[in-house]
């Protein structure tokens, strides 16, 4: 057996050549998100023009229920005159996905500056995990119909 | 027959994500998108948008795992930032609410924030502006996709992961040519992308149609509406609040 092929970390150039080619993509991907979250928190200023602007839930005028995104825009509003803790108490599923999309934006951008390869999202989700993110946004969904959000 | 004289070949297990051997070179030829420099810019964009209408399967089915996100990227903004402003102009043209006065639906419209005409200062505004709030509507939607995907187990045999979901999202947005209709543009280009991401996804993540519906519809019709409508608003607002400014 050569070493080649047996214990070795060489890889063949193709191989390194794809991997160099995930990355490419994996930091474009991570670019955007960046993007995406720096354009969100330039545009929090305007956060009260844009709720004013807003027009009603188009579910929850048509069916009296809201919708299970209903809060996201209040959420980012409160979020955005630094009310974290007003914006999770009323809007609780909203808000922590707000934090975690603008951070992870802004994670991703200083990953990028770190030079450090990238790791890839998941493809497939346990049973379980599956089960809890559902749940999770059903729970939302009950919590905004009590509260009449 | 196996060779009874030679040691049992360990069990292949599959390599991680992005880091296995390259997958075998296609004999499909690459979307005229990814060859504007060879076939000229207007050329590869006209062969797309025609593959696109006429052959979506076929068209999502060049598509292929390179790493780039700008190209696409810039299709969908050109697509989009040009039909906007068409979109607008329409409403310029048409008064697009005037065969609904003095009647109730205009009123709930009105209040829904629905049957705001644009103005010409209104159209400027959204033209410089668009392509700020398209980046942060087209990441959230793609996002947003993904997740359902990733909930009812699409991405499983999926190659391309975000990168494909992506593309799929980006070269989706030739549905922005039904704004060349008037008053019922919308509605054309909502139902076209609707039905373009159902097989882009199922094409580019090798899974069945049922579960890039399911993906696709529930979020639509349960989320995603609102989210559309307040991604206009939120343009809306801010191209009135700035020209009254």
């Amino acid at each position: 057996m050569t070493e080649s092929t047996v214990g070795s970390t060489d890889r063949s150039a193709p191989e390194v050549a794809h991997r160099r080619m995930v990355q490419k993509g994996r930091r474009q991907g991570a670019l955007l998100w960046t993007g995406t979250a720096l354009i969100l928190l330039l545009a929090a200023p305007f956060g009260g023009l844009v709720v004013r602007g807003m027009p009603s839930c188009p579910f929850k005028s048509w069916t009296g229920v809201p919708c299970p995104t209903c809060g996201t825009t209040r959420a980012a509003a409160l979020l955005a005159e630094l009310r974290p803790f007003d914006a999770l108490a009323r809007y609780p599923l909203p808000t922590v996905a707000w934090v975690f999309f603008i951070g992870g934006g802004l994670v991703s951008g200083a990953w990028l500056m770190s030079g450090r390869p990238l790791p890839g999202l998941p493809r497939r989700v346990p049973r379980g995990i599956q089960a809890l993110l559902i749940a999770v946004i059903l729970l939302n969904w009950w919590f905004s119909w009590l509260t009449g959000v | 027959m196996t060779d009874p004289t030679q040691p049992p070949s360990p069990p292949s297990y599959p390599p991680p994500p992005g880091y296995g051997p390259p997958p075998a070179a296609s004999p499909v030829s690459p979307m005229p998108w990814d060859q504007r420099e060879e076939i000229g810019f207007l050329n590869a964009f006209a062969e797309t948008v025609k593959l696109l209408v006429t052959d979506p399967k076929g068209a999502f089915g060049r598509l292929r795992l390179d790493g780039d996100y700008v190209g696409p990227f810039l299709f969908a903004l050109i697509l989009g930032w040009a039909m906007a402003i068409v979109g607008q102009l329409w409403g310029l043209v048409f008064d697009p609410f005037g065969s609904l006065a003095g009647t109730d639906l205009l009123q709930q419209m009105e209040q829904m924030g629905f049957a705001a005409a644009p103005t010409f200062i209104s159209v400027v505004i959204m033209a410089i502006i668009f392509p700020f709030i398209f980046v942060v509507v087209l990441f959230i939607g793609c996002a947003l996709n993904h997740l359902f995907l990733f909930l009812v187990g699409a991405l499983e045999g999926s190659e391309m992961g975000f990168e494909g979901t992506f593309k799929v999202a980006c070269y989706a947005q030739v549905c922005a040519l039904g704004n060349f209709v008037p008053l019922f543009g919308g509605f054309i280009n909502l139902t076209v992308a609707l039905v373009l991401l159902v097989i882009g996804f199922a094409v580019v993540h090798r899974t069945t149609f049922v579960r890039t519906a399911i993906a696709v519809l529930i979020p639509a019709l349960l989320c995603c509406a609102c989210l559309m409508v307040g991604a206009f608003a939120i343009a809306a607002a801010l191209a009135a609040g700035m020209a009254g400014l």
